[in-house]
């Protein structure tokens, strides 16, 4: 086998297995971007608080919303 | 006959496009702030609006015991909406990231970094005011401005401030980087300078590695491309070399014909060449596989079709640039960059001329200028 036909194979492997991972990566950033769409809405952000960027309990969790405040604006 | 279907393959390329956008933006449902925000509280706990950006949330005695301040920001792909919540002396106690279109490995950077956590603790009229700043992440520092952005904005208006106006262009090294590269890029083709080709062009690759790659980490990428496609335009006050990569690539292409990024400016390309001198591979291209390009191209297309339909230009990211310079990125994403370090060592540019999305772009655009020559000329 000369060079040219083992390079001629290989670059077949390696654009097959690319254009393989390529779609698997599109496919599987499509499905995620539909997760976010569920776990930004009300229901889902209840039931999944970890998704959400900082989660909700963490805002009443904090000391300072325990107190009652009496320098309200 | 090859450049009429060259042509027509276009033409049928944009109108998909253009149908694709369509059924992207019937979708786009009109977004509900309000029950966005109502997501961030307990259930059960009640809320009322004061204005469209300010909420108050009365306490057990009745009193107001927090405010909740939403706004926007501009960020890489497009706005980002994010809502903080303080107490009654409008400290911010917590921010919440309500929808952004960002690269998810950008936000998940935020998020490894307690970006947050900068934020807390700081006056939010002190944001507004512009009297504090907050540190930004490195490698994800447009989408970190863009929450800091958006909450002093949603502050402004909430408290009926007068929006500051940002506008403000800066130029720096970055700025200077880049036109240096694309001087070089354009010296490289002058007859004269013939004999110090080899070092301009080893010149520009290095410094694009080391400075455009590793320490900027923001080049050129297929999502760029269609966010401006969808209407949305970076804030030139913010990153004035992001804006200036994509107008400098194109503008050379569209008036010049000569893709001098991809050759001269590209951070990856510029790798690929290193290696391949490393790696002391042939710099010929092997005849059969130029019809790959189609199926290049191909994917790109699906590429850009999805990302309309779902209204969201991160999905059309799989480039290697953020998992080779920035170390972000998905498992698969790691995988295909070591599969094109390692052809790198063999082959030519062996991402660039098969697998990268922007060859695909850039080829739209040399091809939509044959076609706006031979319509000037008729």
């Amino acid at each position: 086998m000369n060079t040219l036909k083992i390079k001629r194979i290989s670059l077949s492997l390696f654009i097959i297995t690319s254009v393989f991972l390529i779609l698997v990566q599109l496919i599987s950033a499509v499905s995620t971007a539909g997760e976010t769409d569920k776990i930004q809405s009300p229901v889902q952000a209840y039931e999944q608080p970890d998704s959400l960027m900082i989660h909700p309990d963490s805002l009443w969790n904090r000391s300072e919303f325990t107190n009652t405040y009496t320098n309200e604006r | 006959m090859k450049k009429r279907i060259s042509d027509l393959v276009t033409v049928l390329a944009v109108g998909i496009l253009i149908i694709t956008a369509a059924i992207g933006g019937k979708k786009i449902a009109e977004r509900n702030d309000l029950e966005l925000i109502g997501s961030i509280l307990k259930p059960g706990k009640e809320y009322s609006a004061v204005n469209s950006n300010k909420w108050l949330i009365p306490g057990d005695s009745g009193k107001v015991e927090a405010y909740i301040y939403s706004g926007e920001g501009k960020g890489y792909n497009g706005n980002v909406l994010v809502a903080a919540v303080t107490d009654t002396a409008g400290i911010i106690n917590s921010v919440h990231l309500l929808a952004n279109k960002e690269t998810p490995s950008f936000v998940n950077k935020l998020f490894r970094r307690n970006f947050t956590d900068r934020l807390e603790g700081i006056g939010a009229a002190d944001l507004a005011a512009g009297s504090v700043t907050v540190d930004a992440v490195a490698g994800a520092t447009i989408t970190g401005d863009a929450i800091t952005e958006a909450i002093a904005r949603g502050y402004s208006a909430g408290e009926g401030w007068k929006q500051k106006n940002r506008f403000r262009i800066s130029a720096g090294w970055p700025e200077i980087l880049v036109l240096l590269l694309f001087v070089i890029s354009v010296l490289i083709s002058v007859k004269r300078l013939r004999a110090v080709r080899k070092y301009l062009q080893w010149t520009a690759w290095i410094l694009s590695v080391l400075f455009l790659g590793f320490v900027l980490g923001q080049p050129l990428t297929l999502p760029r491309f269609i966010t401006v496609f969808t209407g949305y335009l970076p804030d030139p006050a913010g990153e004035l070399y992001v804006l200036l990569i994509p107008v400098l690539a194109l503008g050379f292409i569209l008036i010049g014909g000569k893709n001098n990024y991809c050759r001269s400016v590209c951070p990856f390309g510029a790798t690929q060449e290193i290696l391949r001198a490393a790696g002391n591979a042939s710099g010929t291209q092997i005849k059969r596989f130029r019809l790959v390009k189609y199926i290049q191209w191909g994917i790109t297309l699906l590429a850009v079709m999805l990302a309309l339909i779902i209204n969201n230009p991160s999905v059309a990211e799989y480039s290697v640039f953020g998992a080779f310079f920035q170390l972000t990125g998905t498992a698969l994403l790691f995988v295909l960059l070591m599969l094109s370090i390692i052809m790198s060592l063999f082959f030519r540019r062996p991402w660039c001329n098969y697998l990268c999305p922007l060859d695909g772009v850039m080829a739209y655009f040399r091809t939509l200028r044959r076609v706006l020559i031979n319509i000037f000329r008729k």
